[in-house]
């Protein structure tokens, strides 16, 4: 895949437990930007309409990009009402898909949490003016920085 | 920080703020942040002001007559620039950068048609203008079409005649994959903007192909 020299890299080596867990924006440029090529390629046509494999796969395409469609609206830099409701539409579709495809999968509550989303987009604009990983990101540079594990005394051995 | 009064503990920590928004960095979200910032600030830039004016090539120089509609006043010379940078990031020639080269470039009510960069040209007053050449579109029929949220499509790998886009009409850079689709070399494109544009129809067209399932 040819991309921008921005574009966050992912891990060539996904699924070996070696590249560690890829933080959210691996996970965004994964499923949005290469994941989608890739399944639609790999799924998109079926080699035997009889086959339960084949058809299982389309499914579960179909299910996959129904979350990518939804991730793409809420991650988006501007909204919209119309957005809104567009990206509800997706995310109960991709939730109905989940438990039609996966009938003993059990709901985890982000994914509760998720159908709010709309509601919030409406209220508080796009994601990026009230999420919050630029605190994560400022936390995760703070745990960087080197320290003696003495409280209180950062400043005299630092300054 | 910059402020008279700023206490020195929160600016001995300068570098640390600094950090949150090196742009050099490769990471999508401090693309997110600097594409706000550049909301205020003017950041549009030429990466290499050190070029000379030059004869602009042939094949650029045909490109400009037809946008300049033929006009006397079509520069003759101009610099030639490897990368521009436009809302913190940066726009390559294709032999510079192939993934900063390719762009989505704007169509009023209509999808975005993707382009590669072929050279940057600065003329006399400064203007700058992209000389690109659009993808072509395949006779197949394209499977990501489908999906119109995602913003991807299929394309030929064969490209089009030089044409000048100027910088505010491209919409974002785009990822592509080379490949053999039904036996015939095609790319797949997938837009990397940031904004989520529905147009009327697509917005009736999403209901629509998410509703089949």
């Amino acid at each position: 895949m040819i991309t921008p020299s921005w574009l966050t890299s992912v891990p060539t080596n996904l699924g070996e437990p070696s590249h560690g867990k890829p933080k959210a924006d691996q996970w965004r440029t994964l499923g949005t930007t290469y994941l989608p090529i890739s399944l639609i390629r790999l799924w998109d046509q079926l080699e035997d309409v009889d086959d339960m494999r084949s058809q299982q796969c389309k499914r579960l395409l179909e299910v996959s990009l129904f979350l990518i469609s939804a991730v793409v609206i809420a991650s988006s830099r501007t909204t919209s009402l119309e957005k809104g409701e567009l990206y509800l539409h997706y995310m109960q579709n991709y939730l109905k898909g989940l438990r039609e495809l996966f009938p003993q999968y059990r709901f985890l509550p982000n994914q509760h949490m998720a159908l709010h989303l709309a509601e919030y987009l409406r209220l508080y604009g796009p994601v990026h003016s009230w999420w919050t990983f630029p605190f994560e990101r400022l936390i995760g540079m703070l745990q960087r920085i080197p320290n003696n594990f003495q409280n209180g005394q950062f400043f005299f051995l630092s300054f | 920080m910059l402020k008279e009064g700023c206490p020195s503990a929160i600016k001995n920590c300068s570098s640390y703020f600094s950090k949150l928004i090196d742009p050099q960095v490769r990471n999508t979200l401090l693309t997110d942040i600097a594409r706000f910032l550049s909301l205020e600030e003017e950041v549009d830039e030429p990466a290499d002001i050190t070029g000379r004016m030059t004869a602009i090539a042939e094949g650029p120089y045909k490109a400009l007559q037809t946008h300049f509609q033929g006009a006397k006043g079509t520069p003759r010379e101009a610099k030639t620039l490897h990368c521009y940078t436009l809302n913190h990031l940066t726009f390559s020639t294709f032999t510079r950068h192939r993934g900063n080269s390719f762009v989505l470039v704007r169509r009023q009510s209509l999808p975005s048609i993707p382009a590669q960069i072929d050279s940057i040209l600065q003329i006399p007053t400064k203007e700058i203008y992209f000389v690109v050449r659009f993808f072509r579109r395949t006779m197949l029929e394209d499977p990501f079409e489908q999906h119109p949220v995602i913003q991807m499509s299929l394309w030929s790998q064969n490209l089009g005649q030089l044409v000048i886009v100027k910088p505010q009409d491209i919409e974002s850079h785009f990822a592509c994959l080379p490949f053999d689709w039904q036996g015939v070399n095609c790319q797949a494109v997938i837009s990397l903007s940031r904004v989520f544009i529905l147009l009327f129809f697509e917005m009736n067209r999403c209901l629509y192909m998410s509703q089949e399932y």
